[in-house]
């Protein structure tokens, strides 16, 4: 673990005033912040006013994760694997919130495949249902009247023979 | 008129609940869409007032006759999808995966919307057969992929021309992979390429390619994979501003067909 001591260190803080410590190699993943440290805003503590601690320390530990570097070929092929395992644990969130959390938070950080991993996670879990069980599931409100909800479903009909 | 059944749950709807997908910016949305099948993203056009056009602005079209029962009834969606689209809204990327030919009134129909709408990305997977002559126009497409899948039933399938040709004006990459899957050898495939008035091709990748190519001063990589066994020295000659150059011969070309295409190039 030690291999990486002569990284720089970056502080971030998040929105509710916790502070953590990643590598600046790890925190360049977010284009975001790649932009502070190359604009040399990044000598205090970068705030970052849209991201709760809980969320951030959920994006350092994927991006910690993305940082890894395998040593050979055959060690690639089997990180590979690893970090689609990750990934694909890493969406299985308790709270949907979370995954909501997360998607802003790729977005505002700019990391693009934290976000299509996210956005892939939500666009999987609307995917089967109906128009009312997605209705349901985020609790989206229907403000149509009858009326206009009927010639919503008219007028795209033609999508759904 | 005022419909008192709706509103008395929208009230109820202010609590602690809140709706956390409606309220996302508009383009995480669409990020979100353009993970779903095309016909997903329209149905979610019923759920609210809002979404009602969300699906209209997406800025990602992916289109798969799969997922139609005939190629007439693919057409006629197709079709539709561009018709009800918001004509004011650009398109960054399209992808095409079809059966049959690109000279299809549907298909010219969508490449035309691409061009009119100023298209970035443009992916077409032929899923058999491939014309012997496409001809595109898109002035400010960056990325072209053209990519044929399963030969396995048509071994003698020769793809004896790609012609692309004038208004390439923002061209950056092409990538042209065949990918026969499952069959062996394949017996006869020449793919002359002709790539003419480009001004800003930067970067070419094909996977089987049969000499007539290139001669531009813009390109500075090339990636060529062969799976037969011609002279590679005829291409060579012709590579006067080529600084990165690389060649593979491969017999398992699913693989290559995702190598080459993300590599960063010289400046």
């Amino acid at each position: 673990m030690s291999s990486s001591s002569s990284s720089k260190m970056i502080e971030l803080r998040s929105s509710d005033g916790e502070t953590f410590h990643v590598e600046e190699t790890v925190v360049l993943q977010s284009e975001t912040i790649k932009q502070m440290i190359d604009d040399d805003c990044a000598n205090a503590a970068i705030p970052l006013p849209n991201v709760t601690s809980m969320t951030l320390a959920k994006v350092i530990e994927y991006i910690k994760k993305h940082a890894e570097k395998p040593k050979d070929d055959d060690d690639k092929k089997v990180a590979e694997e690893d970090l689609k395992k990750f990934d694909a644990e890493f969406v299985k969130v308790d709270q949907e919130s979370m995954l909501f959390d997360l998607v802003r938070a790729a977005n505002y950080l700019n990391i693009k495949s934290l976000l299509d991993l996210t956005c892939q996670a939500v666009a999987d879990s609307i995917k089967d249902l109906s128009v009312e069980e997605v209705r349901k599931k985020f609790n989206i409100q229907n403000d149509f009247t009858p009326e206009e909800e009927a010639k919503v479903r008219k007028e795209n009909a033609w999508a759904f023979d | 008129m005022i419909d008192m059944v709706h509103d008395a749950t929208n009230v109820m709807a202010k609590g602690e609940d809140e709706d956390r997908i409606s309220n996302l910016p508009d383009d995480i949305i669409h990020r979100i869409l353009s993970f779903l099948d095309i016909k997903y993203a329209i149905q979610t056009s019923q759920l609210s007032r809002k979404w009602k056009h969300v699906w209209t602005k997406m800025p990602y079209l992916s289109f798969n006759s799969r997922m139609f029962r005939n190629v007439h009834l693919f057409a006629k969606f197709t079709d539709h999808v561009l018709s009800h689209r918001s004509d004011e809204t650009d398109v960054s990327e399209i992808e095409l995966t079809f059966t049959g030919l690109t000279t299809t009134t549907y298909v010219k129909n969508l490449v035309n919307y691409a061009y009119l709408h100023n298209v970035r990305k443009l992916t077409m997977i032929y899923v058999i057969s491939f014309p012997k002559v496409f001809i595109v126009v898109a002035p400010k497409l960056k990325n072209l992929t053209a990519s044929v899948r399963s030969l396995r039933d048509y071994p003698q399938t020769s793809f004896d021309c790609l012609l692309l040709t004038e208004g390439f004006y923002s061209l950056e990459k092409v990538n042209l992979f065949l990918s026969p899957l499952g069959s062996n050898r394949i017996d006869r495939i020449g793919l002359p390429v002709l790539l003419n008035l480009f001004q800003k091709l930067r970067s070419a990748n094909f996977l089987i390619l049969n000499s007539e190519i290139i001669e531009y001063e813009a390109l500075k990589s090339l990636f060529l994979t062969r799976i037969d066994a011609s002279e590679w020295e005829k291409i060579e000659t012709e590579l006067g501003s080529i600084r990165h150059f690389e060649r593979t011969r491969s017999t398992n070309i699913h693989t290559q067909s995702n190598a080459p295409a993300d590599v960063s190039f010289l400046p």
